[in-house]
């Protein structure tokens, strides 16, 4: 049994103050779904949990199984079994998959995984995502459609078997068929690893196929509510507005800074 | 085995065959190479132990075919001239691996002379220092073909500058010229500039070139770390990536595990 626990982590991104404070405790075998408005943290969480350089932790701390990772490198944090599907998978030209699998895996190997054992991983991973055959010799992500980038990342999941994954709206962009196929796959690894899972994720469908257990409010850069799945019902079904009424947030839209016209006048010193 | 030149060599070929030769020269040297009507070799042209001046004068009569691997891993300063002429229907396919420890030059002139003529030019350059490369493909009869493709990591302070130029000149129709160019710059002080030319005084001909020249993005990065690759195997990932298109372009199965050896050491020196 794993624990990834979050103590009133603060977060700042450039000099703004994304998080203000949020706790949660993810076991083993438990899915979180963690919803909220746009644009209110919850992808800095993640990101913020993953190591991403840009995001700063000012207070607060990380734990994996009650050791402090918030001082780790992000690679680090993945080879002792974190994984984060992205919301934007990068391309990377001239990498392929198969080079770039391989590598990940052997990141937390001791020995190399032998080629054909690779192989036969590598390709039941591509029919169980129902991706193409020739993806192994494609570039990582570079000239996939926005389905098949989060087809990747979740096939980069099925092989890399984290202890918790985060997931970041990996179903937008699927279409209703697909949903299900990658549904079924997050499950399958939920299932034979019991991993945890923290998804991030706008539509009730998604939570209708893969379930949560727990499901977390974010808002204003704090959980604001908790509950079951039958929160994230209500959420589906009426939105935010009355939950942020009931408990007092008023979301701050951000004041559009004026566009400021350059000029080619030279300015006397 | 490999053969030693020191000296100004002539070699008339005759007869088809792999050959593997390391230039040791310090000055001046010339090498002339002339391929016989209809022959076809394979070859190695390894310049580790080459500094100065080296010239490549290479001549392919009608319908021969010569596939070269020259390695540059030369540890002092050099300068390379490459001229080559090609008759009907003859096919040079060339492929650079420019991993040279010290600043160099390299001038390379092809002229396809005749008749469906055709050039396969392949570059790949791991280049931590000042690095010259001019690249001319003279295409001036119909039906010929140039491919030149250049992939590059620049690295610490290096600096490259490279001007590939393709030209097909009037009556020479039907001839195809192919220009792909990538260029990687890791580090704030490394530089590259890439001077892609097509100049074409003929209608019925097909041409294209693709330049990109850029650095790694840190979420690119940040990407490949968050699958549990350090910074260095993110490094060497994507440096090999950049590299090995050129293996593509060898025939000779040694030739390839050969150059992917060295390709691996290279960049496992530089990221360890």
């Amino acid at each position: 049994m794993s624990r990834l626990t979050i103590t009133d982590l603060h977060v700042r991104v450039e000099d703004k103050e994304i998080l203000k404070g949020v706790s949660l405790t993810l076991k083993s075998g438990e899915i979180h779904a963690l919803m909220g408005p746009n644009g209110n943290g919850k992808s800095t969480l993640l990101a913020a949990i993953m190591g991403h350089p840009r995001y700063t932790v000012t207070q607060g701390d990380i734990f994996l199984d009650d050791v402090s990772i918030k001082d780790w490198s992000v690679d680090q944090r993945s080879k002792a079994g974190l994984f984060l599907g992205m919301q934007t998978p990068q391309e990377i030209s001239g990498v392929t998959n198969a080079d770039f699998l391989k590598a990940a895996i052997n990141a937390r190997r001791e020995q190399p995984i032998a080629l054909f054992p690779f192989i036969k991983a590598m390709e039941a991973a591509t029919k169980k995502l129902g991706m193409k055959e020739d993806l192994a010799h494609r570039f990582l992500n570079e000239g996939f459609s926005g389905g098949e980038k989060k087809r990747n990342e979740i096939l980069q999941m099925v092989l890399l078997k984290p202890k918790f994954a985060l997931l970041d709206e990996i179903d937008s962009g699927l279409d209703v068929d697909a949903l299900k196929v990658v549904s079924s796959a997050i499950l399958d690894v939920y299932k034979e690893e019991s991993c945890g899972l923290l998804i991030v994720s706008h539509y009730g469908r998604f939570y209708d196929l893969v379930t949560p257990t727990h499901v977390h409010v974010l808002a204003e850069g704090v959980i604001i509510a908790e509950g079951d799945k039958s929160l994230a019902d209500q959420i589906d079904a009426k939105g935010y507005d009355l939950l942020l009424k009931q408990h007092g947030v008023e979301i701050k839209k951000e004041r559009e800074k004026a566009q400021l016209l350059g000029t080619c006048a030279r300015s006397k010193k | 085995m490999s053969e030693l030149l020191d000296r100004d060599t002539q070699l008339v070929v005759s007869r088809d065959g792999f050959y593997h030769y390391e230039v040791q020269s310090q000055d001046t040297l010339t090498l002339h190479l002339c391929l016989e009507e209809g022959v076809s070799v394979s070859g190695l042209l390894d310049l580790a132990g080459a500094a100065g001046e080296v010239n490549l004068q290479v001549a392919l009569a009608k319908e021969a075919q010569c596939s070269l691997l020259v390695l540059n891993q030369s540890q002092k300063p050099l300068t390379v001239f490459e001229e080559v002429c090609l008759k009907k229907k003859a096919v040079y396919e060339i492929s650079y691996g420019e991993f040279a420890a010290a600043k160099g030059k390299r001038v390379s002139a092809y002229h396809l002379s005749e008749e469906g003529a055709a050039l396969n030019l392949h570059t790949a350059i791991l280049c931590g220092h000042e690095a010259d490369i001019t690249q001319i493909a003279y295409q001036n009869a119909p039906a010929t073909e140039a491919q030149l493709s250049t992939y590059g990591i620049v690295v610490e302070e290096g600096k490259l500058s490279a001007a590939i130029t393709g030209k097909i000149v009037k009556g020479a129709s039907g001839s195809q010229c192919q220009q792909k160019t990538k260029i990687l710059t890791l580090g704030d002080r490394a530089g590259a500039k890439v001077i892609p030319q097509l100049l074409i005084d003929e209608n019925e001909v097909q041409a294209s070139h693709g330049l990109s020249i850029g650095q790694l993005e840190e979420a690119s990065l940040y990407y490949l770390q968050s699958r549990g690759l350090s910074e260095s195997e993110a490094l060497r990932l994507v440096a090999l990536g950049y590299l090995k298109p050129i293996l593509h372009s060898l025939k000779e199965s040694k030739l390839q595990a050969h150059l992917e050896a060295l390709l691996q050491k290279k960049v496992s020196e530089l990221w360890t």
